[in-house]
């Protein structure tokens, strides 16, 4: 079973990518270790500026927002069908 | 004597004089320098019933120890003086080529005393000073009168006030070099002084206790201020927070009616990257190179570079419902030249938009959201007080509610009468709380509490006591940016700040220091800023949030429905108070006095706490 996310690059990480906002279908287990995958492919040039596919998480001065809420820590975190993730920069000041 | 100059230079406006005035380094240290050292002087130098705009309210730059060395971003200064917007403590950083120019006069610190019998240029010359008649340059643009001026004298660097602080606007600016000391209305007690500008040339080396050391560390930071932690600042400039802001429901809007804005994609640093991006600059000694210049596409002007921070876009931007990035660049390229704080301009429009769309009628002239045709005329009203409501505006929000009335003051967003920065309170509790307590008044730069809302280590829709020590935490950490000085932008450069930055104190001054030594002078420092409220007249109920962000919840975005109560907002300050060993109404006890030995620095203190204890 798959479930479809949304995605939606912000900050520097839009600068890389010629389309800001990506749905994307996430395989079981639907987690952020997935969509770093997914999103690596679909955005060559965010891997290593922006994706840490070592890791397989974002590389440092990027953070993860599920539905403009919550910010997440954990690259384990489950994602539902219908999410919207921003990918943001980790600086928050200014 | 290492880093600092050890002395003060004194000017009395009044007599054309000035004298020095060696510093103890025991207060050095104590203080560091910028934005500690200066509230160590202002709260020595200003009588607590003062008016800030009388001529025995004095006026202090200082520069740090940091100052005109190798070290990346250090080249800042501050400016200190009792806010006439807030009548508490007003200071103000900014940032370039005058910082090292002053430092290098031989002096940690320039004290203005008095007023000028008329309208004058201040030349100093290392310790030689000079009056002379500033009739060729009063009633210019910053811009202008800093281009006439340094014709004159061609070595120097300037600070000048614009049109707004010839007129006394409660938040007029200082500028130099094209940046702006901004908040709490400096330039209006530099213009009290009949004091246009000020032109600075030094020649004094600065001593390095270890250069080797300082040089091998400074690469380190030079390295890591070029890398990841700084790639937002570097690649998009602050601008980048605004849609950003807008998806997370934190963005304010229509006057903190709304927390997304229709034109956020836009007005976005991401779109006016690829549409109105002129060039990219840094201040003086900085690697991170963080200004972004933009143009606009439309009129005659479109030549003309402006500075875009994220603070200024919002502020004129979706506060006022303009989403016209043209419109936006225009304004914010007017108050920069007509020295107004871009911030407290906005909010104070938006007070007066949301006046003329209740039916509060302001006088002949209406601002109203959304339309930008009168915006312009009315910055310039404000700037020269040429009308009834520009006079009103130029009063900043609060005072302007007051004298309104017809319950105004419910939608004058500050605290303690500076303007709220574009942090929706409602959305990020733990800012909420900074906001609040912080001693300037509603400010994003005294208090990193934002951090943790963002971060994820706390849910931001929630208030807990425990936010207190974060808050106080963030405020004394700020603190010791604000006075080494080095800019917040490479905060998340360091591995450890306090020890780092200890490390490199030591290197610039040959002290012995250490981390502890550091997070001991940012609480002394916060405990001092609060103790000159206290003297000049705060009480608890001046920490406090304006009145819709703890009566209304959101209305839209991700946080729709979310509210901050009174009730949670107290209990976050009675943890602030708590973490901070003061008392429950907020007042500074004898022992945290005597434990950050301000018995014995501030000997003959002017507002020395009472016998307060937190039993």
């Amino acid at each position: 079973m798959t479930v479809e996310v949304t995605v939606e690059l912000l900050g520097p990480s839009r600068l890389l990518s010629s389309e800001p906002i990506l749905r994307l279908d996430l395989a079981d287990p639907p987690n952020l270790h997935a969509l770093v995958l997914k999103l690596a492919r679909r955005c060559p040039a965010l891997v290593g500026p922006v994706l840490d596919i070592e890791r397989q998480t974002l590389a440092e001065g990027h953070v993860f927002n599920l539905n403009g809420r919550n910010f997440l820590r954990r690259p384990e975190t489950l994602l539902t069908d219908g999410d919207r993730v921003l990918v943001l920069s980790s600086a928050a000041g200014g | 004597m290492y880093g600092h100059q050890g002395k003060i230079l004194h000017v009395d406006l009044t007599h054309a004089s000035a004298w020095e005035e060696p510093l103890a380094e025991e207060v050095l240290h104590a203080f560091i320098g910028g934005i500690g050292l200066g509230t160590y002087l202002l709260y020595r130098e200003c009588p607590p019933n003062v008016d800030p705009l009388g001529p025995d309210a004095p006026l202090i730059f200082v520069t740090s120890p940091f100052v005109a060395t190798s070290i990346t971003t250090s080249a800042k200064y501050a400016v200190m003086a009792k806010s006439p917007l807030t009548g508490f403590i007003g200071d103000s950083l900014s940032s370039s080529h005058l910082a090292v120019e002053l430092k290098r006069t031989g002096y940690d610190a320039l004290v203005l005393h008095g007023a000028c019998k008329a309208w004058s240029v201040l030349e100093i010359t290392d310790g030689e000073i000079a009056l002379h008649p500033a009739d060729s340059v009063l009633g210019l643009d910053t811009r202008a009168a800093e281009i006439a001026l340094r014709k004159s004298w061609p070595n120097y660097r300037v600070a000048t006030i614009g049109p707004a602080g010839e007129h006394q606007v409660k938040f007029a600016t200082i500028c130099n070099d094209g940046r702006h000391a901004g908040r709490t209305g400096t330039g209006a007690v530099m213009g009290s002084k009949r004091l246009k500008a000020i032109c600075v040339r030094g020649t004094h080396p600065v001593r390095v206790a270890d250069r080797a050391g300082l040089r091998e560390m400074n690469a380190r930071l030079i390295e890591r201020s070029t890398g990841p932690a700084t790639s937002k600042y570097r690649q998009l400039g602050t601008p980048a927070n605004l849609l950003a802001f807008d998806r997370l429901g934190v963005l304010p809007t229509l006057n903190f009616q709304q927390t997304t804005f229709d034109g956020a994609e836009r007005l976005s640093g991401e779109e006016l990257h690829a549409t109105h991006l002129s060039k990219v600059v840094a201040c003086a000694s900085c690697t991170v190179g963080c200004e972004h210049l933009y143009r606009t596409f439309d009129a005659a002007d479109d030549a003309e570079a402006t500075r875009l921070e994220y603070e200024t876009l919002f502020a004129l931007g979706p506060m006022l419902g303009v989403s016209d990035p043209n419109a936006v660049i225009r304004l914010a390229r007017q108050c920069d030249l007509l020295g107004l704080d871009t911030i407290s301009a906005g909010g104070t429009l938006a007070w007066a938009m949301e006046c003329a769309a209740r039916g509060v009628r302001l006088g002949e002239d209406e601002v109203r959201f959304g339309e930008v045709d009168a915006l312009g005329t009315t910055l310039v009203a404000i700037a020269n007080r040429s009308s009834r409501l520009g006079d009103l505006l130029a009063e900043g929000s609060r005072l302007a509610a007051e004298r309104t009335g017809r319950g105004s003051s419910a939608w004058a967003m500050h605290v303690k009468g500076l303007e709220m920065p574009g942090y929706e309170p409602r959305g990020l509790k733990t800012m909420a709380l900074g906001l609040a307590i912080s001693p300037r008044g509603a400010c994003h730069n005294r208090s990193a509490a934002y951090e943790a809302d963002f971060s994820g280590a706390v849910d931001r829709f929630t208030a807990e006591i425990g936010r207190g020590r974060i808050a106080a935490d963030s405020e004394d950490q700020e603190a010791v940016l604000d006075s080494l000085i080095l800019c917040k932008f490479i905060r998340k450069c360091f591995d450890d700040l306090y020890t780092e930055a200890a490390e490199m104190y030591e290197l610039v001054t040959g002290r012995p220091t250490t981390g502890d030594d550091l997070r001991k002078a940012g609480e002394r420092i916060s405990t001092l800023k609060k103790q000159f409220n206290v003297g000049v007249g705060w009480t608890r109920d001046d920490d406090t949030l304006p009145e819709r962000c703890l009566s209304e919840p959101l209305a839209d975005g991700p946080g729709a429905g979310e509210r901050l109560t009174r009730a949670e907002l107290d209990l976050m300050i009675g943890g602030y108070y708590a973490a901070r060993g003061w008392t429950e109404s907020g007042l500074v006890t004898s022992e945290r006095w005597q434990a950050l030995n301000l018995d014995s620095l501030c000997a003959a203190p002017l507002q020395a706490p009472q016998a307060y204890s937190r039993s």
